[in-house]
């Protein structure tokens, strides 16, 4: 396989009425000279969209809510029984907890 | 004018019934005619290309290249040439100098016509193991089934005739990372069995195989068995350094160049890049002159950047090649793998993708990976869910099937 450029396209995604595009890049300057550049998730949890019903939605490997059920291994949104998405990358979250005008955390 | 039947023909020149008929097929045998849907050819027709019965090997050991009959980088063409009196020998040679340049056409031409010749154990396994490096450059398992069923059909063997056999499967084997089937005395280092000539190759499989049971050891890395493999490549270099130095001082170029990629690797699975580097640039030098991609494309997966940053620097049209050379070698190798070990390797995995799936499939969490190759949790996290999106395991322990 071939090492990504930063900057490079990896997917470009239509989640709930919003377009993302997931390019390469660092999250840390420190890691470019010890790492090709990995896939950027958008930090949703900083800057909320929302589908038109007010349901959030959440990046796959985001940080989980106190509300948080686990399906799989990993403590993050992706593996909550509340994730729904087509694309793995990005998701809606299904909790009622979390619909536009609550508290998430 | 007396005609002789291909039967009779074939049993005078010692091959097979079919290959005196391709040969009349292909018109290479003056006189020989269609008689009623029969071949028959003049008595005194010769085989074309057929050695002296008299005309051994130049060298013991059907590894041609890793003698010293190849010394000096750019004297491929010259050595072959001088081989021309003995027309087998300079297929041979010329077969292992064209799998080194990556033309794996020409070695599958090659390689048939050792397969259907009777000449001896020499040639036996020579077809066999081209026919190999075929499959494996292929992906193609019954033609990597059927060069090792070749080998081991090999007639009239002594000693060492067999333990070259031996050596000749477990070295087909080791091409995919398949350790299975390596003989005792081999695991021991008891290579006085072997052909003087051969054992600049032995040494070679050698180190192949203490690296590639020590990268297998080392992948558990929070387990014994994995410090143990982590030590295990850290001494790699030190025990291949010696057979190094006898490569050198007998000029035997292509052992001496995959002996030090194989160190190279070594050095940068520890994190001793100057020492990678060192072994890379020597192994350029040795492999550029006469466009020996072959070797530096079968390793080039693990030394990365690494190798392709030297490369450009003595060569960029030859890193060009040589990333057209990696892909095709890439995809039939992990092919092959996956079919012989029931494996499934991924392709679509980038080096570090697969390092931190490695960490993951053997049960560290998410801070200790950061931890140890001194990356940031969210880098972690999106190079795990790379791999577990690109594989489709949905469990972190599955990982460890796809790397």
């Amino acid at each position: 396989m071939e090492i990504p450029r930063e900057g490079e396209l990896y997917k470009a995604l239509n989640v709930g009425g919003h377009n993302f595009e997931l390019c390469y890049g660092y999250y840390h300057e420190a890691e470019r000279s010890i790492c090709p550049p990995v896939v950027i998730f958008p930090d949703l949890a900083a800057s909320p969209r929302f589908t038109a019903d007010g349901r959030p939605l959440v990046t796959q490997i985001q940080d989980p809510c106190p509300h948080f059920i686990p399906t799989g291994e990993e403590a993050w949104c992706g593996d909550c029984r509340h994730y729904r998405c087509d694309q793995p990358e990005i998701g809606i979250c299904n909790c009622p907890h979390n619909l536009r005008g609550g508290n998430r955390k | 004018m007396e005609l002789i039947s291909v039967k009779q023909a074939a049993e005078k020149w010692g091959v097979s019934t079919r290959r005196v008929q391709d040969l009349c097929k292909r018109g290479l045998i003056p006189g020989a005619a269609l008689w009623e849907r029969t071949w028959m050819l003049p008595a005194d027709a010769t085989y074309p290309g057929k050695p002296s019965p008299n005309m051994p090997m130049p060298r013991k050991s059907p590894f041609l290249t890793m003698t010293d009959l190849y010394t000096v980088p750019g004297s491929a063409d010259a050595v072959a040439e001088k081989l021309a009196s003995n027309p087998e020998a300079q297929a041979l040679f010329q077969a292992e100098i064209a799998y080194s340049r990556g033309d794996i056409d020409a070695v599958y031409e090659k390689a048939q016509y050792f397969l259907s010749s009777r000449s001896g154990p020499f040639a036996v396994i020579a077809g066999g193991m081209l026919l190999g490096l075929c499959a494996m450059w292929q992906g193609d398992l019954p033609m990597y089934q059927q060069a090792k069923l070749h080998i081991c059909h090999m007639p009239g063997q002594s000693e060492a005739d067999h333990s070259l056999m031996e050596l000749s499967l477990a070295a087909m084997g080791l091409s995919i990372r398949d350790l299975r089937g390596f003989p005792e005395w081999f695991k021991k280092g008891q290579f006085s069995r072997l052909p003087v000539d051969a054992l600049p190759a032995a040494w070679v499989y050698y180190i192949k195989c203490l690296t590639i049971y020590a990268q297998e050891l080392a992948m558990n890395t929070y387990s014994q068995e994995g410090m143990a493999g982590l030590a295990l490549i850290k001494a790699i270099p030190n025990t291949a350094e010696p057979l190094i130095s006898q490569a050198v001082a007998q000029k035997t170029i292509m052992a001496e160049l995959y002996l030090r990629l194989l160190c190279a690797v070594c050095c940068q699975n520890v994190g001793d890049e100057q020492r990678a580097i060192h072994h890379i640039d020597k192994a350029i030098a040795l492999a550029l002159p006469d466009g020996l991609l072959g070797p530096l494309a079968e390793y080039r997966r693990q030394l990365g950047n690494l190798l392709d940053d030297r490369l450009a620097l003595a060569d960029p049209e030859a890193l060009k090649k040589l990333k057209i050379l990696h892909k095709r070698l890439n995809e039939g190798w992990t092919k092959l793998h996956n079919l012989v070990l029931e494996r499934r390797v991924s392709l679509a995995l980038s080096p570090r993708e697969r390092e931190v799936a490695r960490l993951a499939a053997f049960g560290c969490s998410d801070a200790q990976i950061a931890e140890q190759l001194c990356l940031s949790k969210a880098t972690v996290k999106s190079l795990i869910s790379m791999a577990k999106n690109k594989t489709g395991a949905e469990k972190r322990s599955e990982l460890v099937a796809y790397i």
